[in-house]
């Protein structure tokens, strides 16, 4: 079924390390199968996913962890906060790493205030968040 | 930038706009195939617009006809292009606002564009999403990553990988992992 060569192999800088290898080479895929996209062209296809299903489908395959999380800059869903712990919540920081905005808190207990700016790259905007965080436990 | 260029895309300009679009181009696909395509619409891709607006005269695009060499550029997916852009050459002009962009992104897909990008064929389908990212024509590939994000939803991770034909390359141990790292989300309230 790999008959096609892959047509937009642009690398990121940003690789994980391991991967480099891997998409150096020139690698062929069938017409038919999502693997032929390269990493920016599939970055905006999935840009347009719930966050829950994002999650959802994070293992599917390397690229697709590497990409479904990356256009993440809203984090505003409800459903994403219930019965969340600590530990979870930074799990998920650390995979949406270009988050700009949280919204929508239902459960106020985040009480680690370390976990934003430790694990986000944009640092205005973690600042924003934490903020929002910090006037949400206020009015608790 | 030519003048001629600045004055054929203003936005408000409908006539014009109009007037540019029964003057009709020649796309020649990666196979060899060659398709007539109004100038305006032709121009909604970034490439053949940067392409065309480098020749200097409209007038020359009339004759040589506009090589789209990339192999996802096949005849059908040129056809497929031709027929979208020749949709939606006279849409209003896209609002980059940050609110605007926000409700459009949220927006679902009009009808007729859910029937042209619905393909059975997936090839075709890949093939007109790269042909529209080679020819940068951002509005089309935001209908197919919509189409395939709506196909997406409520799946598994497995159900993703057969719809669309991905390898999956993690470990199993891998997948454990990370399927334990985001049980959170299938808790309910």
């Amino acid at each position: 079924r790999r008959a096609i060569p892959k047509c937009d192999p642009r690398l990121d800088n940003e690789m994980p390390s391991g991967s480099d290898s891997v998409m150096s080479s020139r690698q062929v895929y069938a017409k038919d199968s999502m693997d032929r996209f390269g990493d920016d062209l599939s970055e905006v296809l999935l840009s347009y996913l719930s966050l829950k299903d994002r999650f959802i489908t994070e293992c599917v395959s390397k690229q697709w962890q590497r990409v479904v999380f990356t256009s993440v800059t809203d984090i505003t869903e409800d459903i994403v906060f219930q019965n969340m712990s600590d530990k979870s919540f930074e799990l998920m920081v650390k995979k949406c790493q270009n988050v700009r905005r949280v919204e929508s808190f239902d459960n106020a207990f985040y009480t680690n205030e370390t976990i934003l700016p430790n694990n986000c790259n944009q640092l205005d905007s973690v600042l924003a968040v934490l903020s929002v965080v910090k006037q949400v436990f206020g009015n608790h | 930038m030519a003048d001629n260029a600045d004055h054929i895309d203003g936005d408000d300009n409908e006539d014009v706009r109009a007037q540019q679009n029964l003057i009709k181009i020649k796309l020649k696909s990666s196979e060899g195939g060659i398709y007539e395509c109004g100038l305006t619409a032709a121009k909604m891709s970034d490439l053949v617009k940067n392409m065309v607006e480098s020749l200097g005269t409209d007038a020359v695009v009339t004759t040589e006809p506009i090589i789209l060499g990339n192999e996802a550029v096949t005849d059908a997916a040129l056809k497929k292009i031709i027929e979208w852009v020749e949709f939606h050459w006279d849409d209003p002009p896209v609002d980059h606002d940050f609110e605007d962009e926000k409700d459009r992104r949220n927006e679902e897909l009009s009808h007729w564009d859910k029937q042209f990008i619905d393909v059975d064929d997936q090839a075709l389908l890949f093939d007109v999403i790269a042909a529209a990212n080679y020819m940068d024509i951002k509005g089309l590939v935001e209908v197919g990553a919509k189409h395939i994000c709506s196909k997406i939803r409520g799946k598994s991770c497995q159900e993703v990988r057969e719809m669309l034909k991905i390898t999956n390359d993690f470990t199993a141990e891998e997948e454990d992992a990370i399927h334990k790292e985001n049980a959170w989300i299938y808790a309910k309230d």
